[in-house]
C-alpha cells in the first residue's frame, strides 16, 4: 500500500474506505461483475449463441444453473457475456453525459449571461421524452455501439447539467467563494476547485442513476432494433426478450434482472461512501 | 493620473454606486468621499442599507450586476508607488490587486472559509496563487501567518477542517489567509459582528497590534460605533448611500455634529447608567423609524423623516458642509449641535 499511497491523506482516504463497510462490500459486488463479465470466455460454461432446440425454455436446473431462453441458449451464459456491453455502455454514457452536463451546469450557473440559452436549451432538450429523442439521434447516426452511447450521452447530458446548473448557484453565492474572489482568486480556480469540488455528491448520485437509466435505455433500443445487434446479449436486451415469456419462463429475465440489481445497487453503495468519504464533516464519524 | 499625497494609501473621490433595476435607479453609494492613510484605519459607520458595504465592494470591484460604478474615482498606491485608479481598472489586473495589495475579510467566518478544506490548504492555496514559492515553503508561511493571529498549536490546526474551529478561531483564520500575501489595505466589512463581545474585543485587538507590526491600512466597515472608537483613527457616518458625517474617531465621540451620528451613539446602551433617578430601569434609545430605500429617497435631506431637530429648511438637500476644520457634516443645524 506504501508505494500506492504515499502522502499521508491518501493512506487515510484508504483506511476510511476500508473501515467504511458498505463502500467495501458495493466495490467487491462491482468488481466481481466487472470481472465475471471480462473473463467471460473463461466463466460462461457454454457459448452465449449456442442454440438448443431440444432444451428450450428450461427451468434452473444442474446443467443449465439458470435455464434457457426460447431458443435454448443458456442464460447464465448469456447474462456473463451480457455483462461487457451492459456495463460498457452504462460506463461510456456516465462518462460522456458527466463530460458535458458538468461543463454545461457550470458554465450556465456561473456566468449569469449565458445562464438563460444554456438554460433554456437543456429544458428544451429535457422537453422531449427520453427514448424518443435517442431513437432520434440513432435513426439520424445510424445503428451502432457508439451511436447508441453517444445518443444516450446526450439525452442523459441534461440531467446533469441540470443538477450542476441548481448546485452552483447557491455556491456562487456562498461566503467562501466571494472571499476567494476577493482574495485574488481567477474565475477557473473558482470554479473547479470551490464549485465543483462540492458538487462532488449530487453529481455522484446523479450519475449511478445515469448508469443505471443507461442500462435500461440501451435495452429499449436494442428492443426496437436500434441498439447493438441483436445476437449479441446485453441484459436489457435479454429482458426485453424475456417479456413474452413471464410466467412461463420468469429466469430469463429475473437473472439479467438481478444482474443490473446488483451493479447499480453496488455502484450506489460505493457512490455513497465516497461522497461521505469526500466530505470532511463526515470523516470523524467513520 | 491624479496626484495622491505621499501619506494616503487609498483615496475615494466621488464615488458613486449605481444599482439600476430597469427603469429605476438605486444610489446605493452615492458622492462618497474619504482617504485611507498609510499604518491608519479609517472606519465607515451606518445601518443597514447606508451603502458601507457597497462602498467596499466598489473599492474590491466586486459588484455583481446591475451594480456598477458610475462616476468618481478610487486612487490606490501600489506597492511599487504606482497610482492605480481602481474603479476603471480591467477585471485582470484588478485581480493582482485582490489578495496582494487589497485583501478583505467578511462577516460570517462561520462559511468564509471553504468547509472541504483544511485551513492550511487555503492559506497555501492563497500564497502560491500571488507568489512563487514551494508547496512546502508555502506551509513553513502558512503556519508563520497562524502564529501571528495567535492561533496556537499552529502545526496541527493547518491540517484542521473549518468545521473544527470555534468562531473566533475562524475569524483568525481568515486573517491570516485574508493577511499572508502581505497587503497593504485590508478591507474588515464587520468581522466581529458575528462575534460574541469578549471575542469580538481579541480579534479588534489582534487587528490593532497587526497594523502596527506589518503598518498595513484598514478600512473598517461596521454598524457599531462602539468598535469604532476602538479602532479607528477617521470615521465616515454614512446614511442612506451617502455620507453624512465624517471627521476624526475623537472628534466624533466628543462632539457629534450629525443628528444622525448623534442618534447611533445614543443607541449604544450603557451598562453603568441602565437605570433612572428613582431605580427604574432605562429604556434603550433607538432612531425611530428606518433607513428610507435608496429607491425612493425623501425630498430634501434624507434623514429628516427621522430627525428630532427637523426644521423646515430640511426640505432642502444639504450638502456635505464644514462644521469644524477637518469636520464635515451634512446637516444644515450642524451648530446647533
Amino acid at each position: 500500500m506504501a508505494a500506492v499511497a504515499s502522502n499521508p491523506e491518501q493512506v487515510r482516504f484508504l483506511t476510511l474506505l476500508i473501515r467504511r463497510r458498505t463502500v467495501l462490500v458495493g466495490l467487491m459486488v462491482l468488481l466481481t461483475i466487472a470481472c465475471v463479465a471480462i473473463l467471460a470466455p473463461v466463466i460462461a460454461p457454454y457459448a452465449p449463441n449456442k442454440l438448443s432446440v431440444v432444451n428450450r425454455l428450461k427451468p434452473p436446473s444442474a446443467t443449465f444453473w439458470f435455464g434457457t431462453d426460447e431458443f435454448g441458449r443458456d442464460v447464465l451464459s448469456r447474462t456473463i457475456y451480457a455483462g461487457q456491453l451492459s456495463l460498457l455502455v452504462g460506463v461510456c454514457v456516465v462518462c460522456f453525459a458527466s463530460v458535458f452536463g458538468i461543463a454545461l451546469g457550470l458554465v450556465a450557473g456561473f456566468f449569469r449571461r449565458l445562464d438563460t440559452p444554456v438554460a433554456r436549451f437543456i429544458d428544451a432538450m429535457m422537453a422531449f421524452p427520453d427514448i424518443l429523442l435517442a431513437i432520434a439521434l440513432v435513426a439520424a447516426l445510424g445503428p451502432s455501439l457508439a451511436t447508441v452511447i453517444v445518443a444516450l450521452g446526450i439525452v442523459y447530458t441534461p440531467r446533469l447539467a441540470r443538477i450542476v446548473r441548481a448546485s452552483t448557484l447557491v455556491i456562487r453565492e456562498l461566503p467562501y467563494v466571494e472571499a476567494a474572489r476577493a482574495l485574488g482568486v481567477s474565475t477557473w480556480r473558482i470554479m473547479t476547485r470551490h464549485v465543483l469540488r462540492n458538487l462532488v455528491s449530487p453529481i455522484l448520485v446523479q450519475a449511478t442513476f445515469i448508469f443505471a437509466y443507461a442500462m435500461l435505455a440501451e435495452a429499449g433500443l436494442s428492443f426496437l432494433g436500434l441498439g447493438v445487434s441483436p445476437e449479441v446479449p446485453t441484459w436489457g436486451t435479454m429482458i426485453a426478450a424475456g417479456r413474452q415469456y413471464v410466467g412461463r419462463a420468469d429466469w430469463m429475465t429475473l437473472f439479467p434482472g438481478i444482474a443490473i440489481i446488483l451493479s447499480v445497487l453496488s455502484l450506489q453503495m460505493v457512490g455513497d461512501g465516497l461522497r461521505d468519504l469526500l466530505d470532511p464533516r463526515f470523516r470523524k464519524d467513520l | 493620473m491624479s496626484e495622491l499625497p505621499a501619506d494616503i494609501v487609498l483615496r475615494v473621490d466621488r464615488l458613486r454606486t449605481h444599482f439600476e433595476l430597469g427603469s429605476r435607479v438605486a444610489k446605493s453609494v452615492d458622492d462618497v468621499s474619504f482617504d485611507v492613510r498609510r499604518g491608519e484605519t479609517v472606519a465607515v459607520v451606518g445601518e443597514s442599507g447606508s451603502g458601507k458595504s457597497v462602498t467596499s465592494l466598489s473599492i474590491m470591484r466586486l459588484l455583481a450586476p446591475p451594480g456598477r460604478i458610475v462616476e468618481g474615482e478610487i486612487l490606490y498606491r501600489t506597492s511599487d508607488g504606482r497610482i492605480l485608479d481602481i474603479a476603471t481598472l480591467s477585471q485582470k489586473d484588478m485581480r493582482r490587486i485582490r489578495g496582494r495589495e487589497i485583501a478583505m475579510i467578511f462577516q460570517e467566518p462561520m462559511t468564509s472559509l471553504n468547509p472541504l478544506y483544511t485551513v492550511g490548504d487555503q492559506i497555501i492555496e492563497m500564497i502560491r496563487l500571488h507568489e512563487p514559492l514551494s508547496k512546502l515553503e508555502a506551509r513553513k508561511r502558512a503556519r508563520q501567518m497562524l502564529e501571528l493571529v495567535e492561533i496556537p498549536a499552529a502545526e496541527r490546526r493547518l491540517d484542521e477542517y473549518p468545521h473544527q474551529m470555534s468562531g473566533g478561531m475562524r475569524q483568525r483564520a481568515m486573517i491570516a489567509l485574508a493577511l499572508s500575501c502581505n497587503p497593504k489595505l485590508l478591507i474588515a466589512d464587520e468581522p466581529t459582528t458575528a462575534l460574541d463581545v469578549t471575542i469580538q474585543a481579541q480579534i479588534l485587538d489582534l487587528l490593532r497590534r497587526l497594523q502596527a507590526e506589518i503598518g498595513m491600512s484598514i478600512l473598517f466597515i461596521t454598524h457599531n460605533l462602539g468598535v469604532v472608537a476602538d479602532i479607528a483613527h477617521d470615521v465616515v457616518v454614512m446614511y442612506a448611500g451617502r455620507v453624512v458625517e465624517q471627521t476624526s474617531s475623537e472628534r466624533l465621540f466628543e462632539h457629534q455634529k450629525h443628528p444622525y451620528s448623534r442618534g447611533l451613539l445614543a443607541c449604544i446602551p450603557d451598562a453603568s447608567r441602565d437605570r433612572g433617578p428613582s431605580g427604574e430601569r432605562l429604556r434603550l434609545n433607538p432612531i425611530p423609524g428606518n433607513v428610507p430605500s435608496v429607491m425612493a429617497l425623501p425630498k430634501g435631506c434624507s434623514f429628516a423623516p427621522r430627525c428630532p431637530l427637523r426644521i423646515a429648511r430640511c426640505e432642502e438637500d444639504p450638502p456635505l458642509l464644514v462644521a469644524e476644520p477637518h469636520h464635515l457634516s451634512r446637516c444644515w443645524r450642524h451648530d446647533d449641535l
